[in-house]
């Protein structure tokens, strides 16, 4: 009976042990709590009758400490709290310009027939293959396939077909990646090309017939990245903000999937925010990961009102990929979270405004609950007088919200 | 005594490493975390087997073989 007894607990710890080791549990999940409580507690009383010291000190704080942790809920992530380390980062100055940027000798993809593609699809071959922790440089073309600066007529690069939507550069193949970890894509650089064009009215779409758009507009500008500004042919000046529209993996579902609509493995998110400096999480959909890059936008107002922000090419896009088995302990990451130089932003995606919010709200009280060890209600509490929505698109077929938490915030 | 002096030290190798991880001190696939409770699940599963408890050698021997297949996992991908 002591034996039965033994062995019953024993494989009440083990469960949880082996299914965290494999990435399937949280340590600090209420099924990995629970059996190490009964399978500690029964060994601790067994260990007592055995008089056996040391088991019964190893049993009893492991009874007590999974006791402790149900009671507690989960504790705040001590990493999630930590600075930003800018150190890597190549910091956009306060006047929009560039610091001096590292010189590195990572594994670098250029717009090549091998790596330009127009769709999502997981049976595209990867292009290149890392290890977790690889810093990539990708250069990208413009979203349009542009061969140069819009004179007039856009101007397509051979390798375009029709049905291509954004050029992307990739995939890259991740080592280890698989369906339900989180890829970290640290964004260490974004370093535009010399012009980009922005278009408005081409279209005919609901959104121009309410706003009374009748005719087309062709914006050809020229990027000036040292001094951080791009001019357009009518004289108008702008600060550059450079960042990646797309920034994806295909979803699990086979076949060619568009690149225009953003899913919930990110794809067109076209989010302002997320340039050079911000760590981007995102839930990875498929075996590899399989990452593609592009759209690159110069500067791009919160909701992309036209359909286009600057649309450019990137000279140098410099990307950390690692893995994350977790990023908000038991519960999964269902939408791109990302940390910025703005602060902590949670994306949406919706059929209108509403749904998106709520999407962004979602991963945000998930996210506050990492970060202050706060049950769903104090966050939405604290997110009402800390977190401000903002519309990140309403162009690309689906409406975006992402909902941020500026640094320091909530202290 | 000294098999409970061995014990007692697993012990606290295996508990150190499992306190630190659920404060989020430690992740449980560092090396930090797997090499103290390989030597001490080890030293455990030792002690258990002199008593002859087998569901502890069991616990701690399958524990200490988890431990060495996470740290070769870390080896292998490096």
């Amino acid at each position: 009976m002591m034996l039965a007894l033994q062995f019953a607990g024993a494989i009440a710890i083990l469960i949880p042990f082996a299914m965290y080791q494999r990435g399937r549990w949280s340590q600090h999940g209420r099924a990995y709590l629970w059996l190490n409580l009964a399978g500690a507690a029964t060994l601790t009383a067994l260990a007592v009758l055995d008089r056996q010291w040391g088991f019964v000190l190893v049993q009893g704080v492991w009874a007590l400490a999974a006791g402790w942790g149900l009671l507690r809920g989960p504790a705040p992530s001590r990493e999630l709290r930590r600075p930003i380390p800018w150190s890597w980062a190549e910091q956009p100055r306060e006047d929009g310009g560039m610091a001096e940027i590292p010189v590195l000798e990572p594994p670098h993809l250029e717009p090549t027939a091998r790596t330009l593609h127009g769709w999502f699809d997981r049976h595209l071959e990867p292009v290149l293959t890392v290890d977790p922790g690889t810093t990539v440089r990708f250069r990208t073309l413009d979203s349009g396939w542009s061969a140069g600066p819009w004179t007039g007529e856009r101007r397509r690069v051979p390798e375009w077909r029709e049905g291509c939507a954004h050029a992307l550069t990739g995939p890259v193949e991740i080592r280890g990646a698989r369906p339900g970890m989180v890829l970290e894509v640290r964004i260490d650089a974004v370093v535009p090309g010399s012009w980009g064009t922005t278009y408005a009215g081409v279209r005919s779409t609901a959104w121009n017939a309410r706003l009374g758009i009748d005719a087309p507009a062709v914006h050809a500008w020229e990027i000036d990245a040292t001094a951080g500004t791009a001019r357009n042919q009518h004289g108008h000046t702008v600060a550059v903000r450079p960042f990646l529209g797309v920034i994806g993996m295909p979803p699990p579902e086979p076949g060619r999937h568009s690149t225009v609509p953003p899913y919930w493995h990110v794809g067109n998110r076209d989010c302002r925010d997320l340039v050079a400096g911000s760590t981007l999480y995102l839930p990875i959909p498929v075996e590899g990961g399989l990452l593609s890059v592009g759209d690159g936008h110069a500067a791009q107002g919160d909701g992309e009102v036209s359909g286009t922000a600057i649309e450019c090419p990137m000279e140098r896009v410099d990307l950390t990929l690692d893995l994350r088995e977790h990023l908000f302990g038991e519960r999964p990451l269902t939408t791109p979270v990302a940390r910025t130089p703005a602060g902590w932003v949670a994306m949406g995606l919706g059929d209108d405004l509403d749904e998106a919010a709520a999407e962004a709200m979602d991963a945000m009280l998930d996210l506050l609950g990492a970060l202050h060890g706060v049950g769903r209600s104090d966050a939405l509490a604290l997110a009402s007088v800390a977190v401000s929505l903002r519309v990140s698109q309403v162009a690309n077929q689906t409406f975006g919200v992402h909902a941020v938490l500026p640094p320091g915030a909530i202290r | 005594m000294t098999l409970q002096i061995v014990q007692i030290a697993g012990a606290l190798l295996v508990l150190t490493g499992f306190l630190a991880a659920q404060a989020n001190l430690l992740d449980q696939r560092s090396y930090r975390y797997l090499l103290p409770n390989a030597v001490g699940s080890a030293a455990l599963a030792a002690t258990a087997g002199f008593g002859a408890d087998w569901g502890f050698v069991f616990l701690e021997g399958t524990w200490a073989l988890v431990s060495l297949h996470g740290l070769a996992e870390r080896v292998r991908a490096r």
